[in-house]
């Protein structure tokens, strides 16, 4: 599995739920002791491939980021128990 | 808290759909001049192209759209209904609102900050929707 180094979170506008996803994303990882991920948050616009390692969105727009490589998709953007679970999968920790 | 005015929280009893929900949520904003007439209608019809993603959590909505899309000032209003409000996708419900207007990348993240860590607290969330009034439901936040 290839390294991830990128994390792009994003919602439909890019202001909100991807901003909260952000934060949770980097608490998460800081729980974890991973420190060489970059985290970022955008609109879904700029998800297209090669733009990160890993996307991060609601459960409702995965089907997009999918098609852009690997994703995962939040049922409970604002909880870190789903964000810390999933990321872990996700980076095979 | 920061970009949250008392007079901007509200409890009704319901709403006729999600886009009257969503309407009703952002009344505040409009009366009050943070936002134009024309942000509700971009809110619903982003939602209407890529489903409810501003479903943030179960029961916790976000209503929100782009700055330019009519954005004044950064404001953030929070309208409980009592019943719940149901979109068009099998169990996505909420009940409670927070109508957020960005008027930049920036201004609102504090405020956004502080919301996201009271709503992950479940119990907390459990009494946010069960708010007796509007001055208990103003004292969440604040």
């Amino acid at each position: 599995m290839a390294a991830i180094k990128k994390i792009l979170c994003f919602c439909g506008s890019g202001l909100g739920t991807s901003f909260l996803m952000e934060m949770n994303a980097k608490k998460a990882l800081k729980n974890l002791g991973v420190t060489d991920v970059e985290v970022d948050h955008t609109t879904i616009d700029d998800v297209v491939p090669g733009a990160a390692d890993l996307f991060i969105c609601g459960a409702d727009l995965l089907p997009n980021a999918e098609k852009a490589g690997k994703a995962i998709g939040l049922d409970n953007m604002v909880s870190m128990d789903e964000m810390t679970q999933k990321l872990k999968a996700a980076l095979g920790l | 808290m920061d970009l949250l005015d008392k007079k901007n929280v509200k409890i009704l009893e319901r709403a006729d759909d999600w886009k009257d929900a969503v309407r009703k949520s952002v009344v505040p904003l409009e009366e009050g001049g943070y936002v134009k007439a024309e942000y509700k209608e971009a809110i619903i019809s982003g939602v209407e192209k890529l489903g409810p993603y501003i479903i943030v959590a179960p029961s916790i909505a976000l209503p929100h759209a782009r700055p330019e899309q009519g954005v004044v000032k950064s404001q953030i209003a929070i309208t409980l209904f009592r019943k719940e409000v149901q979109f068009d996708k099998k169990d996505a419900t909420a009940q409670l609102f927070v109508a957020l207007a960005a008027a930049d990348s920036d201004s609102h993240l504090n405020a956004l900050m502080t919301i996201s860590e009271i709503l992950q607290d479940e119990e907390k969330v459990e009494q946010i929707l069960q708010a007796e009034n509007e001055e208990a439901l103003y004292s969440f936040f604040n």
